[in-house]
């Protein structure tokens, strides 16, 4: 396989563009990720689109926006992980040398309100099951009793998030929340409150890559590469195989597993982390997951401030989805963004380790599956 | 789907299970909920709702088993916005239940949840969930066992 570089990342700001098309969202974030890169457009070889919500064909009549070159263009879902998933197949063909440079683009546009996750007419739906932020809620309450975590400590992810989006021009929410903000916000499936859960959004993220061998004809000077990655559906755990109230981190932790050892590296060499906050508790359960903690320390972790942009593990710089926005298709490039970034220290008010770092770790989940990506630079 | 809302015993003339497949036997109102599992005659792991091939170890042979009607709560989330399209009026709770060694399933509660606690025993009874087109839907929901509970133990 070959050493492949993210060229350049770039995202139409998140948050609600009732007056602009998936086309204009797209655009700019493209436009963006190909000035970062110097890489004309008329060079990109393929596109892959991480897509959602909008109907048929969808990546072609944003990428076409750029240009009719006659390349490949394909559509990837995999629920809020599309884009990461769109990565990864990128990443693959030019790896393998099928092409040398690739476009990676994530857009939605999304409704107000509780996402439909299940048919309005099915079993889960009417039995009210269908609630997104409840099965956070679930596991989260069962980690309260078990690891003598309080809900404050869930509400503080939130905190967090909301401080690191106020540095973060490309957020949907870029306004401080206090604790108190947070936990009497309404509750919407207890503990979790308005505040712990990720918004609703528009937005588009994109991010051109490269073979590292051709890489120094568009760019020089620090770049990241894509040193692990590892992508799974849900294994099924047989009940017996873990003790009963342990906190469930089985698939990160397995696939966590298969991108250290593609990366030669592990969770100490990390310096910064994006992980799957689609609700508050979510940041607790992955950092766990993740090997950065170990489980049951994780909120903890988060009331200390270890997470925070000046912690020892930074976790979210950007805002994360509860406060950057998820615009779910997006989310994945928006991840990469913000990892290339902190590797190039090119983060501003967000940077950690005064520039020096140079191992990030992305956790994407979707329904459907998770991806693990490793960049380092 | 306005009568989504309708969770009162209606005066429907048949009664039919919200979803297929998951009763053993004809569901009635008010009695325990018979439920219908699958066991793998591989590995032994059980399923809810049944299915044609083990998710753990893949093997096609399975074969169908009755649930037990009770458990006790694994975990429980309050409800406090309305799902659009359900027949749940929040606050409602939503409960993962174990039943023994067998699977976990999930569903609601919707009475008493403010004295719900974790690893509370409730059973799992039908109930019409929807009257809808001159038919009650019924399916089986949690219900919190009486003198299982701390409270009611003081």
């Amino acid at each position: 396989m070959r050493d492949v570089v993210v060229l350049g990342a770039g995202l139409h700001r998140f948050g609600r563009f009732p007056d602009k098309s998936l086309p204009d969202l797209g655009r700019e974030a493209i436009e963006n990720a190909l000035d970062d890169s110097g890489v004309p457009f008329k060079d990109i070889e393929v596109a892959y689109v991480g897509r959602v919500l909008a109907g048929m064909g969808a990546g072609l009549s944003v990428v076409s926006e750029m240009g009719r070159t006659g390349i490949p263009v394909i559509n990837i879902e995999m629920a809020c992980g599309s884009s990461t998933s769109a990565f990864r197949e990128a990443y693959l063909s030019v790896a393998t040398g099928v092409y040398d440079t690739a476009l990676v683009v994530g857009f939605e546009k999304m409704q107000r309100g509780l996402i439909q996750i299940a048919d309005q007419k099915s079993y889960q739906t009417v039995m009210g099951l269908a609630v997104m932020p409840a099965s956070y809620a679930l596991q989260a309450r069962r980690y309260m009793a078990d690891h003598g975590a309080t809900a404050e400590m869930f509400g503080q992810v939130s905190v967090k998030s909301h401080r690191n989006g106020a540095l973060n021009p490309y957020a949907q929410y870029q306004t401080a929340v206090t604790l108190d903000d947070v936990m009497n916000s309404r509750s919407i499936a207890d503990p979790v409150t308005l505040l712990q859960c990720s918004p609703t959004t528009d937005g588009a993220a994109a991010v051109v890559i490269c073979a590292a061998s051709k890489a120094a004809q568009y760019k020089s000077g620090r770049l990241a590469h894509v040193a692990g990655w590892a992508t799974g559906s849900g294994k099924y755990e047989p009940t017996g195989d873990s003790a009963e109230g342990e906190a469930d981190t089985g698939e990160i932790g397995r696939l966590v597993a298969m991108a250290w050892e593609r990366a030669g590296l592990g969770p100490e060499d990390v310096d910064v982390t994006q992980v799957h906050d689609a609700f508050a508790p979510g940041e607790i359960f992955s950092i766990e997951g993740l090997g950065l903690v170990p489980v049951g320390e994780g909120a903890q972790a988060v009331w200390d401030g270890r997470t925070e942009i000046d912690g020892d593990i930074p976790v979210n710089t950007d805002g994360g989805l509860l406060s950057r926005g998820h615009p779910i298709g997006a989310t994945g490039c928006a991840m990469v963004t913000e990892i290339v970034r902190q590797l190039t220290g090119e983060a501003g008010p967000r940077q950690v380790k005064g520039g020096d770092a140079h191992v990030g770790l992305i956790q994407n989940a979707g329904i459907g599956g998770m991806n693990i990506l490793v960049l380092t630079s | 789907m306005n009568a989504a809302a309708e969770t009162t015993k209606g005066q429907s003339e048949d009664i039919r299970p919200l979803s297929a497949g998951q009763f053993i036997a004809a569901p009635t109102p008010g009695e325990r909920a018979r439920l219908r599992g699958a066991r793998c005659r591989a590995c032994g792991e059980t399923f809810f709702p049944p299915r044609r091939y083990c998710a753990a170890c893949t093997s096609g042979e399975m074969e169908d088993i009755e649930l037990p009607s009770s458990g006790s709560v694994e975990s429980f989330t309050i409800v406090h916005q309305q799902l659009p399209g359900s027949a749940m009026i929040p606050p409602y709770a939503i409960v993962n239940v174990r039943l023994g060694a067998g699977p976990v399933v999930q569903t609601v509660l919707r009475e008493g949840h403010e004295m719900l606690e974790l690893d509370d025993d409730v059973a799992l009874v039908v109930e019409t969930v929807l009257n809808e087109d001159s038919h009650s839907y019924v399916a089986f929901i949690a219900r919190r066992l009486a003198g299982g509970s701390k409270e009611e133990g003081k």
